[in-house]
């Protein structure tokens, strides 16, 4: 592109028609440092040459993927420059596709709050100032709240913490016969509630509830339905437990009002022992026209020390989860468990900025 | 003369059955507090033992009976099953 071959006399009017763009527009990225012509005439008009047309084809191709100008003329320096890599140029572009991300992110809340809108709105012939459309948007001129998700958070976790009935955070899914296990969850993926009574040594029932973040079009909306967690195999050895589960619920999916059937099936297995912990979990959930969606993770986790249950036990863990169709494929999250007793806390902060926090209490 | 064999005699093995009795129990798979838990309350529930004590350094659980109660082998082992573990030993001592 910039190789300079034979010196035509391009004018700016040449250039523009050449490129589908206006001469105010070529003034304006001279004015910014992306194109310069290689002379001018004694009279003072620009002369550029033959390869003046490619930079302005590639400033609009930068543009397409939302490069700004100045981001563009880095890109062109780079670009003529002896020492630049392509590492240069990936890490520009993974900057670009996080605010592609971000921005996604944003279109989607829109998204879901114009439906959330206009299924509020009867549209019949009611005066204006009953449409709940325009009631909403006179609103808006009122101090800006607290993002919802961040609202949620934290009454999750102080309804955790009132209701401290603690429970453990993906602890086993069956536990003993007569055991009865709260957990709630509130991670990448959304804020989790279960409950389940193991009925005998290989079967627990309950009820699960979740706010998930859709895995397809990214709409947040609540999965509830009851429970069976199936204890498939256990090993037991002198100084581990390897186990293999499966859970599997039905019941409603709710996004705006709107309920679609949902189910939902997952299988667990993990191994550990008092020093490691290893566990690899897959999901799968069909929501209708809500979502439906593959998802898995996998843990690895040391314990620093170990001491006896009746005294606190930390662990270190790194959790990784995969979510194949959606925009953050593959987030990290390090986190830091504690067991105490009858009760299991994990808090923790993912690749993607959000705050795990996770309880569970065993009664 | 032969009352004051008797009476001692009969005073010793009467303390005899009324002694608690301590039972250890070797556990495979504890691993974790929960799995400590599981076994303390399940054997809680049981109406011949005293106290558990569950020592997850040395798998074991110790159980005290109540005074002139006992648990049998088997229901031990039903109850172990039951916590989701395996059985390994099962000792008693007075």
């Amino acid at each position: 592109m910039a190789t300079k071959t034979a010196t035509k006399n391009l004018t700016i009017g040449d250039i523009a028609s050449a490129t589908g763009t206006s001469a105010d527009t070529l003034r304006y990225y001279e004015k910014m440092g992306l194109i310069k012509p290689e002379t001018r005439t004694p009279s003072g008009y620009r002369v550029y040459g033959s390869d003046a047309a490619s930079v302005v084809r590639f400033i609009q191709s930068a543009k397409g993927l939302g490069f700004t100008l100045e981001e563009i003329r880095q890109l062109l320096v780079l670009e003529a420059s002896d020492t630049s890599t392509c590492a240069d140029i990936l890490a520009r572009t993974q900057e670009k596709m996080h605010e592609a991300e971000q921005k996604i992110r944003e279109l989607k809340a829109i998204k879901s709050l114009l439906a959330g809108l206009m299924k509020s709105c009867p549209g019949n012939k009611k005066p204006l100032r009953d449409c709940p459309i325009m009631n909403h948007i006179k609103k808006a001129d009122s101090p800006r709240k607290k993002k919802p998700a961040t609202n949620v958070l934290i009454a999750t976790i102080l309804a955790a913490a009132l209701w401290y009935a603690p429970v453990p955070a993906h602890a086993k899914p069956v536990s003993y016969v007569g055991g009865t296990m709260i957990m709630q969850e509130n991670d990448e993926t959304g804020h989790t509630l279960a409950v389940d009574y193991t009925i005998n040594p290989r079967v627990a029932v309950g009820a699960f509830a979740k706010r998930e973040r859709g895995e397809v079009n990214g709409d947040n909306y609540t999965t509830a339905g009851p429970q069976v967690n199936l204890l498939l195999k256990r090993w037991n050895f002198d100084d581990a437990q390897g186990n293999i589960y499966t859970s599997h619920g039905a019941g409603v999916a709710t996004l705006d009002g709107h309920s679609q059937f949902a189910a939902w099936s997952s299988v667990l297995a993990d191994f550990e022992t008092r020093r490691v912990f290893t566990s690899y979990e897959a999901r799968y959930l069909s929501a209708g026209d809500i979502d439906h969606a593959f998802s898995q993770k996998a843990r690895v986790g040391v314990a620093p020390y170990v001491g006896n249950y009746d005294e606190v036990n930390p662990w270190l863990m790194l959790q990784v989860d995969n979510h194949p169709t959606k925009i953050d494929n593959f987030v990290v999250t390090p986190l830091v468990r504690v067991f105490y007793g009858t009760n299991l806390v994990e808090a923790g902060y993912s690749s993607n900025n959000t705050i795990m926090f996770n309880w569970v209490k065993q009664f | 003369m032969r009352r004051l064999f008797i009476v001692p005699i009969t005073v010793m093995l009467f303390a005899a059955t009324a002694q608690a009795a301590t039972i250890h129990v070797g556990v495979k798979g504890l691993v974790c507090a929960f799995c400590a838990t599981g076994l303390e309350k399940t054997f809680g529930e049981e109406a011949a033992i005293e106290s558990v004590k569950v020592d997850l350094e040395k798998k074991l659980v110790t159980l005290e009976t109540k005074p002139n109660q006992t648990i049998d082998d088997a229901t031990i082992k039903e109850r172990v099953v039951d916590a989701g573990f395996t059985i390994t030993t099962i000792t008693r001592s007075k």
